[in-house]
């Protein structure tokens, strides 16, 4: 009886009413602190605890949707493709900042974890929290951490980006459309960029551009790193 | 650089089926016939994320498929061998809904709860703090740079 919940068509309506339910309370609230895949992954683990099914069972049927997480992360080159005019205007620019921002979230997360005495596992999945989700998944799942947790703090930094940008443009002046979209872009990503979004269509563009970039340089950064035994 | 772009992409096209999919081959099928574009353009797409598996399988390093599927396709799109109507409905689908895919890894998160508990406040630390100074990094090695291109500019 209970085989019947490692079925994709279990799984797959969960996930997708869940999801929608998380997008029409986004809509309604407006505000980045309420994410529709937090919502849905809060709602599914709820469901899943109370009815006591297996995550194991879940995961199975909703490995048809895994799959296609490929698809999902290489139409990123579609939309880098697409903002190619903006991204050749500034294009050494958006370059040096996307390496500054990748630099610094790599140090930063290694200072801080040693001066907070973070669990080795927990640090590696941290490492590549700033890459964009389907790159900070891959790079995770090769230096050794948790994919799972990495996701996790991939959004948490995206909606403390969100959240804490317009604070940080606040106190300290910032004014430069472009500049602003790249640290939106390499410091929390997606989720940041609808924030940029809010402020010119420059900084939109600048800001989808710099997370791709961000996150090959992280992907980068962290590959030599690892082959080096930097972290070992 | 470019030629080298060329090669690879025609290797590619060759090697795989993306080039028969492409339209021109068969005139009788219009770009206007709306389920069938959507059904090619989800033939091209997935064909190309073959390639990728193909290619990190056959890297001699950790080359993730994703990633690798990524630069194939912005390799097949900068050589305009892919034109963006050739996929630009399902590229937008996917780019619209892109954390639907996430949440089936996300709710494993269960299995490593008493692992993340024990040390949770240290790891919001952690992201809030690199985050700032990510965010602040970003910002003015960007602004440093244009304004140093911009007085070159200037001199020259």
């Amino acid at each position: 009886m209970m085989e019947i919940f490692k079925s994709s068509f279990f799984a797959i309506p969960l996930i997708l009413s869940t999801y929608s339910l998380g997008v029409w309370m986004h809509k309604k609230t407006n505000s980045p602190l309420v994410n529709p895949m937090v919502i849905s992954m809060l709602a599914i683990i709820l469901l899943l605890t109370v009815f006591g099914i297996p995550v194991e069972y879940f995961s199975e049927g909703a490995s048809t949707i895994s799959n296609l997480l490929i698809p999902a992360t290489a139409v990123l080159a579609v939309k880098v493709y697409m903002e190619r005019e903006k991204l050749m205007a500034n294009f050494i620019p958006i370059l040096v900042g996307c390496f500054a921002g990748a630099v610094t979230s790599i140090i930063s997360v290694i200072m801080f974890s040693k001066l907070f005495g973070l669990d080795k596992i927990l640090f590696l999945s941290s490492l590549p929290k700033s890459a964009t989700t389907p790159i900070a998944l891959e790079v995770s799942a090769m230096v050794g951490g948790i994919p799972s947790l990495t996701v996790a703090l991939v959004v948490v930094t995206g909606i403390f980006g969100a959240v804490a940008g317009p604070v940080i443009i606040k106190l300290f002046h910032m004014k430069s459309h472009v500049c602003l979209g790249v640290a939106y872009g390499s410091a929390s990503h997606a989720i940041g960029t609808s924030q940029a979004l809010k402020i010119s269509n420059d900084t939109g563009a600048s800001s989808s551009v710099s997370i791709v970039i961000t996150g090959m340089f992280i992907y980068l950064i962290l590959f030599i790193m690892q082959n080096t035994g930097f972290l070992i | 650089m470019a030629a080298i772009c060329d090669i690879i992409s025609k290797a590619l096209c060759c090697g795989l089926w993306v080039k028969f999919i492409l339209p021109g081959d068969l005139p009788i099928y219009s770009w206007g016939l709306c389920v069938l574009k959507v059904i090619r353009e989800i033939a091209i797409l997935f064909s190309v994320c073959f390639a990728g598996m193909l290619v990190s399988s056959l890297a001699p390093f950790t080359l993730p498929a994703s990633i690798a599927t990524m630069i194939i396709l912005f390799l097949l799109l900068a050589t305009k061998r892919v034109k963006v109507k050739h996929i630009e409905t399902t590229a937008n689908f996917f780019l619209n809904n892109m954390m639907v895919f996430f949440i089936p890894v996300s709710v494993g998160i269960v299995s490593n709860l008493p692992l993340v508990q024990k040390q949770i406040f240290q790891l919001l630390a952690v992201c809030v703090l690199s985050t700032t100074t990510t965010f602040l990094a970003a910002y003015y090695s960007t602004k440093l740079v244009s304004s140093l291109i911009k007085k070159h500019k200037g001199h020259s």
